[in-house]
């Protein structure tokens, strides 16, 4: 028969191993995140009786560290480049639909935003956590990430309207400036 | 084009999607991957947070003392205080708040048509293995109406400033009950952890009212509910950044982030029971997970002024 602590783990494994892999794979390339996560689950069975009620944020601190210890300076911005490649491809080809082009744009708009801007963003807009929430994930206060998110929500509607007054089908971004 | 559209069409792009991420590993495989981990062994099942208490009471002790040199908030002597209010005189730190909290209680009604505060935050982060770094220090000011509408100007350190409207509904505005009990549900269930795992989030709630209005009578409420919580300390009179007199009072957060214990320290005007800051210390790390000394200041707030006034270009007059 299963310990409390077992069931307690599987509860909180079964729970939040969506949404902690999802987080792992939008900062890092799949096999990167896989074995992220992976760790993520292992730490938070060794220190089980020190998790809080509300566990996810402090799996995704240990996720982002996870990521961050095995991804050299530089390669965490490669994911999202690497999708806007992808759909860029498809959005110079012929016939391309409206929702290809606007989807190459959202993704050149956050790959010109600094790694700051971008993660405020997609802890709240992608992998939807209050800001109470993702202010413990990246480890300041409710107040200065409400700060942190507006700013980069405004800079985003810039990187989108200077994105939508200009041709968005012209040349990437060098992977250089996506930092 | 707005900010809010811009985060709409973000939204719209989510990448990957979430069902993508969820079929990414096949079921089977978690399962597996499951009960591999239920096979490791563990260092050890009892309660870490039961075995550390004492140590990290030793711990609170020396780093009360070694603030005061190291980030400024420093033990002033004892002061006459308004009749009323529980300064020093109290022996323990829920006495001391409930004494505050009658202080709030006797504080007029405020009337005016926008709550008004501005205040300072500061804070840094840290990624596992390298030092606090990344500090910011932002001021800003905010008229709320009581239906939640109205306007946030932030000011830039380069002496910039916008203005941003606030919408009703835009981030759940409203105002904080009174009654002792609906606030305590409401912070519960807000929070959706137990209290003393989010001791720093809710002292820093207080301080900044949590985005909602707390009229002093609300305030007092939230001072008794803070009054209940064990493990606070009092750390007597202090000045704070801003070079007022208060009193404070501190208590260790522990659990919400993994690689770190925080002393939250909330510091309330004694004359008036109202909250003047708090700041958040680093006071102990697993090994390896910060290089820079500790205790270290993480963050701190710093409520400069509050009141109510009758227009979004007002400010109280003092």
């Amino acid at each position: 028969m299963p310990d409390a602590d077992s069931e307690r783990f599987t509860r909180l494994y079964r729970d939040h191993y969506d949404r902690v892999h999802a987080y792992a794979l939008r900062r890092a390339p799949s096999d990167v995140a896989r074995e992220a996560v992976d760790e993520t689950f292992l730490i938070a069975w060794r220190k089980l009786p020190d998790l809080p009620p509300n566990a996810l944020p402090w799996l995704l601190v240990v996720a982002r560290n996870a990521i961050i210890g095995r991804t050299e300076s530089g390669r965490r911005g490669d994911v999202l480049v690497q999708e806007l490649q992808r759909i860029r491809s498809i959005a110079v080809s012929a016939d391309v639909s409206e929702a290809v082009v606007e989807r190459a744009v959202v993704l050149e708009a956050l790959a010109t935003l600094s790694e700051s801007d971008r993660d405020a963003l997609m802890l709240t807009v992608w992998d939807g956590l209050s800001a109470s929430d993702a202010g413990r994930v990246v480890g300041c206060s409710t107040t200065a990430f409400a700060v942190r998110l507006h700013r980069a929500r405004r800079r985003l509607r810039d990187a989108l309207a200077r994105i939508d007054a200009a041709d968005p089908t012209g040349p990437l971004p060098a992977v250089e400036e996506v930092r | 084009m707005s900010t809010r559209s811009a985060v709409d069409r973000m939204a719209a792009q989510q990448f990957p999607e979430d069902d993508r991420a969820r079929y990414a590993v096949p079921v089977d495989e978690r399962e597996y991957m499951l009960t591999t981990l239920l096979a490791e062994p563990r260092p050890d099942s009892r309660p870490v947070r039961a075995r550390r208490t004492p140590v990290l009471l030793a711990v609170a002790a020396t780093v009360v003392v070694a603030l005061g040199a190291v980030v400024g908030v420093r033990v002033l002597p004892v002061v006459a205080t308004p009749p009323g209010c529980g300064t020093t005189q109290a022996p323990d730190a829920a006495t001391l708040l409930r004494a505050l909290a009658d202080c709030a209680q006797a504080q007029p009604v405020p009337e005016g048509a926008y709550d008004y505060v501005r205040y300072r935050v500061m804070g840094g982060g840290f990624v596992r293995g390298g030092p606090l770094e990344g500090f910011d220090t932002r001021e800003s000011e905010r008229w709320i109406a009581a239906d939640g509408s109205g306007s946030w100007r932030l000011n830039g350190s380069d002496g910039s400033a916008q203005l941003v409207p606030l919408e009703p509904t835009d981030r759940g505005w409203g105002e904080w009950p009174a009654d002792l009990g609906e606030l305590e549900a409401l912070i519960r269930a807000d929070e959706e952890a137990d209290m003393k795992y989010v001791r720093g989030d809710w002292m820093s709630a207080i301080s900044l009212n949590a985005n909602r209005i707390a009229t002093p009578q609300v305030q007092a409420s939230l001072l008794r509910l803070l009054a209940t919580e064990d493990g606070l300390t009092i750390e007597g009179p202090v000045t704070d950044r801003a070079g007022r007199p208060g009193v404070a009072v501190s208590g260790i957060s522990e659990g919400w982030n993994p690689y770190v214990k925080t002393r939250d320290v909330l510091i309330i005007d004694p004359a008036t029971g109202m909250t003047l800051g708090n700041d958040t210390f680093i006071i102990e790390a697993e090994p390896g997970a910060l290089t820079t000394p500790l205790p270290a200041l993480w963050s701190y707030a710093l409520v400069l002024d509050t009141g109510r006034v009758n227009s979004m270009t007002e400010r109280p007059n003092r």
